[in-house]
């Protein structure tokens, strides 16, 4: 054997590459580049919302009720501008939204990601083992889907009770069925293919094989998923705050915010309701939009 | 391949290296509940049940190569697998070495098992097209053990030297590659866990004719620098001709027919093997004499009564549609399944 020096491994650079490349193909779409630009700011502010909010809407003492249902643009007796106005208990309205934001975007994003790791090794284990227990996966799949999310998700929370961590369980309960579903179709795809044949003749491990050949070649649907359930993750959790039983008062998300609005709507105080809602629909058309961009990127019938 | 010495019967062969003993391989589509239920009252359904192999023995020695024929279909594909210890028979064993490979799974030695291994028809989607090629072939021997992590690079290189191709596809995907390359990559990786037997399925039914003629050379040096045994599957007598030693004609889940290649193209005895013969373009008749065997291959769900052959056979006789023909031994080591081939005074065999 010739010395090796010469086979260095240009590994970084072409995985680089082939990032830029699939970044170039998605902004090839200018609504979708738009959603995962405001996606990122929205993000940006949710993370940041300490730093940027003008006030902590949490911290009780620093709210005047003299200040409350002031519309947007008045300014406060502390002699501070609320840009959109504040709601029943004197709460600066914009600090209220990033910080709902800043829980919404955080329950949505952990509850689908933690689905979508239940969801893939339930539906990978399903395909690749088949028979009885790809039935008995299934068909506590279709049993989950066969009920309203949203019923599902009050029923857990009438038992579990209120509070963030509870909510996230119970938008997991709803979700993960949809991942074991996708994963499953992929992988039953991939499963017949030669190279996990050859896998299986080079006697590699059954949990190797499920995540080193089977998983890789079921990632491309799955991430259209997680854009797709991710923004209804949010939506769910904002209808189970506005509903009373998602997160407790004293941490508002952009649903419950909502719902505080809602005594006010006719008395004419519609900004408390309508600016958190239309936060709300700025993070779901954001999503949807980088969730339509990836599904036709890796669509197979639309490549090339 | 140099060597053409006369072999034995294969039943004789004690030398035989890899061994398949009445090997069966049946594909069940079972019936659901609902089905069973109106099956008990009275409604036409049963299982499906599709013999794809039925009681197939074959027997290779040591470095020899052997080829299987017969159109898609035959099940030839599945036999290749269960020699490789991929499928499970239904009925029958599997040796090599005399150590068993027939079972997937604990019941077999690792080590044993990975001495057999297989080249895919398809070199496209016998590839992850997620990994690079160093990590398709260093990701066995690694996980079993055969080599140190510090030696990867060094070995991944060297099989691919072996196969001829250069150190800088390391680092790329399989979709970077021809399909004659991508074909070499999957030799590679059969090879990275030193086999003695090899089982090819159709390794070069993808390439275009020039590549063929490449991966076939390829084969047949591997073949003589490891002393590899192999079991050559394919539907191109052209190719079989060219590289094995032995020649087993395959139609419809059976053996109608082995002997050594020469004889067998000399004197094809089996209608089948003589209808297969026919249908290779010839090149030095001058123009193309293509006759192809007649009918469609029956379906092994429902397989003909008798020889299976007979419905497509022009030598057929009235027997050959009620009585199958067991194998009759010829000279030279030939064996036949057909009437045919009957010694003329005792029938049976």
């Amino acid at each position: 054997m010739s010395d090796t020096a010469f086979i260095a491994p240009p590994r970084r650079a072409v995985r680089l590459r082939a990032l830029a490349a699939f970044g170039a193909a998605f902004a090839e779409s200018p609504a979708a580049l738009a959603g995962a630009l405001v996606f990122v700011a929205l993000v940006l502010a949710a993370v940041f919302a300490p730093l940027i909010a003008p006030q902590n809407p949490y911290d009780l003492a620093k709210l005047s009720i003299l200040d409350a249902r002031l519309p947007p643009g008045s300014v406060a007796m502390s002699g501070y501008t609320h840009i959109l106005g504040t709601d029943g208990l004197g709460r600066d309205l914009f600090s209220a939204i990033l910080y709902g934001l800043r829980i919404s975007l955080m329950v949505g994003a952990l509850s689908a990601f933690v689905a979508l790791i239940i969801g893939t090794v339930l539906g990978l284990t399903a395909a690749y083992v088949g028979g009885r227990i790809d039935s008995a996966i299934m068909r506590l799949v279709d049993l989950q889907m066969s009920f309203p999310a949203i019923l599902i998700a009050l029923i857990l929370l009438a038992i579990l009770g209120r509070g963030a961590d509870k909510t996230m369980i119970a938008l997991i309960a709803v979700q993960w069925a949809y991942y074991a579903r996708t994963v499953r179709a992929s992988a039953l795809v991939e499963r017949e293919r030669e190279y996990i044949e050859a896998a299986q003749g080079l006697r590699l491990g059954h949990v190797r094989i499920l995540m080193r050949h089977l998983l890789p070649n079921c990632i491309a649907p799955l991430l259209v998923v997680v854009t797709v359930q991710m923004a209804h993750a949010i939506t769910l959790e904002a209808t189970l705050s506005f509903l009373g039983v998602g997160l407790p008062e004293t941490q508002p998300s952009l649903g419950l915010l909502i719902a505080n609005g809602y005594q006010y709507m006719l008395g004419g105080s519609y900004w408390i309701s309508i600016y958190p809602g239309v936060a709300l629909l700025i993070v779901m058309v954001a999503i949807n939009l980088m969730g339509d961009r990836l599904r036709d990127l890796f669509n197979p019938a639309l490549k090339r | 391949m140099l060597d053409r010495a006369p072999s034995h019967t294969l039943e004789a062969a004690d030398t035989a290296f890899v061994r398949l003993n009445d090997v069966s391989k049946r594909f069940v589509g079972r019936i659901s509940s609902v089905e069973r239920a109106l099956a008990r009252l009275g409604f036409d359904y049963r299982d499906q049940v599709v013999r794809a192999v039925t009681d197939v023995s074959l027997a290779i020695e040591k470095g020899k190569v052997l080829g299987l024929v017969g159109e898609s279909g035959c099940g030839k594909s599945t036999l290749g697998r269960i020699a490789a210890g991929l499928l499970t028979p239904s009925a029958g064993s599997v040796s090599m070495g005399g150590e068993r490979i027939d079972r997937m799974g604990t019941r077999c030695d690792t080590r044993t098992l990975l001495k057999a291994q297989m080249v895919f028809q398809d070199p496209m989607a016998s590839l992850n097209p997620r990994q690079k090629v160093v990590d398709i072939i260093t990701e066995a021997p690694l996980a079993h053990g055969l080599i140190r992590g510090a030696d990867r690079l060094a070995f991944a290189a060297e099989r691919l030297e072996e196969v001829g191709l250069a150190a800088d596809a390391l680092y790329r995907l399989p979709h970077q590659f021809s399909g004659g390359q991508r074909q070499r990559i999957g030799i590679a990786r059969a090879l990275s866990v030193s086999p003695d037997f090899l089982v090819c399925d159709e390794p070069v039914a993808a390439l275009d004719v020039s590549i063929q003629a490449q991966i076939i050379n390829l084969l047949m040096s591997l073949q003589e620098r490891r002393q590899l045994t192999i079991l050559f599957i394919s539907h191109d007598l052209g190719v079989v001709k060219h590289l094995c030693d032995r020649i087993a004609v395959m139609y419809l889940g059976e053996i109608v027919e082995q002997a050594d290649a020469a004889a067998l193209f000399a004197s094809p005895s089996h209608p089948y093997t003589q209808a297969l013969l026919n249908e290779m373009p010839s090149v030095k008749a001058g123009r193309r004499l293509y006759q192809p065997v007649e009918g469609e291959i029956p379906s092994p769900l429902d397989p003909p009564p008798g020889c299976h052959f007979h419905p497509r056979c022009r030598a057929a006789m009235a027997r050959c549609s009620s009585e199958a023909p067991p194998f009759f031994a010829l000279p030279d080591g030939r064996r036949a399944r057909c009437w045919l081939a009957e010694p003329a005074p005792s029938p049976g065999a």
